[in-house]
């Protein structure tokens, strides 16, 4: 996995894992029920090659916002969704393999165990 | 999507007709409605920056619009390429009621429907399965994001 976040600087719509930013309905003139985001405000952050601690924060938050999502749904319906589960999993170990040094990333390998752990305790 | 606008440099919200409290779940004081169309929702946006990073200063109309030029790029990769539905929306500079700043509107399509959070508890397997895709695509989105540093 090449790392050219910090190099190259960019955008990230850093706060789009959210549960309250979604809305399950139509569009005006449609009847398929669809998820939609409905954030009309796009909340981008852009971060540079000189800030890396700045990328390191919003793909911090933008994980942990994955990690907040799946668990709501756990918790309201029971569904486990593992292939989503392994697909951030393995998203997760590549970061921390990279980067074992950022406590950031640590913190939500740390959060995703407790989502594991409560899915085995269930 | 378009709506009709009037003259922007009045000190005033530049839409025909009139703008009313918003009747949506969130309570935010932000969102508004026109009253004559129930299909729109309007947000009035601050004129601080919350794009890159310096959250809390002030930014000039001109370099918002450039972000909103940035924005309207984003997004439609978010569509296209990690099939995420987000309904259409344009910016519109104007005035704002209350104290005749400059602020941009946000105009987008109202989603009639329920928030997620609580639609949910009724899904059927085939909504969960489009679920389960939505948030295979938002953790493609930050792969590549952290791959490539831009999508």
């Amino acid at each position: 996995m090449k790392r050219d976040i910090y190099e190259n600087g960019g955008y990230l719509c850093w706060d789009i894992p959210n549960i309250r930013q979604f809305k399950y309905g139509t569009r005006p003139n449609e009847e398929q029920k669809k998820n939609y985001l409905v954030d009309s405000e796009p909340r981008m952050r852009r971060y540079d090659p000189e800030h890396r601690e700045r990328a390191v924060v919003f793909i911090e938050t933008y994980l942990d916002g994955i990690v907040d999502f799946i668990n709501k749904i756990q918790e309201k319906t029971g569904q486990q969704f593992d292939s989503v589960k392994k697909e951030f999993s393995s998203l997760l170990d590549k970061i921390l393999k990279i980067e074992p040094e950022i406590e950031n990333y640590q913190k939500v390998k740390t959060n995703f165990n407790k989502l594991q752990k409560s899915t085995e305790t269930n | 999507m378009s709506i009709e606008t009037i003259n922007t440099s009045a000190k005033n919200h530049p839409f025909k007709g009139e703008l009313i409290e918003n009747e949506f779940e969130i309570d935010l004081k932000r969102l508004k409605q026109l009253k004559n169309n129930p299909d729109v929702v309007i947000k009035i946006e601050g004129t601080k920056n919350y794009y890159n990073g310096r959250s809390g200063k002030g930014i000039s109309i001109e370099e918002k619009r450039l972000y909103h030029k940035q924005a309207r790029e984003i997004l439609n990769n978010l569509r296209e390429k990690y099939n995420l539905n987000i309904p259409p929306f344009s910016f519109v500079a104007g005035h704002s009621e209350e104290d005749g700043k400059a602020v941009f509107y946000t105009v987008t399509e109202k989603i009639k429907g329920k928030k997620l959070d609580d639609a949910l508890v009724d899904f059927t397997e085939k909504e969960f399965k489009e679920l389960e895709q939505l948030l295979l695509s938002l953790i493609a989105y930050v792969r590549d994001i952290y791959e490539k540093g831009y999508i």
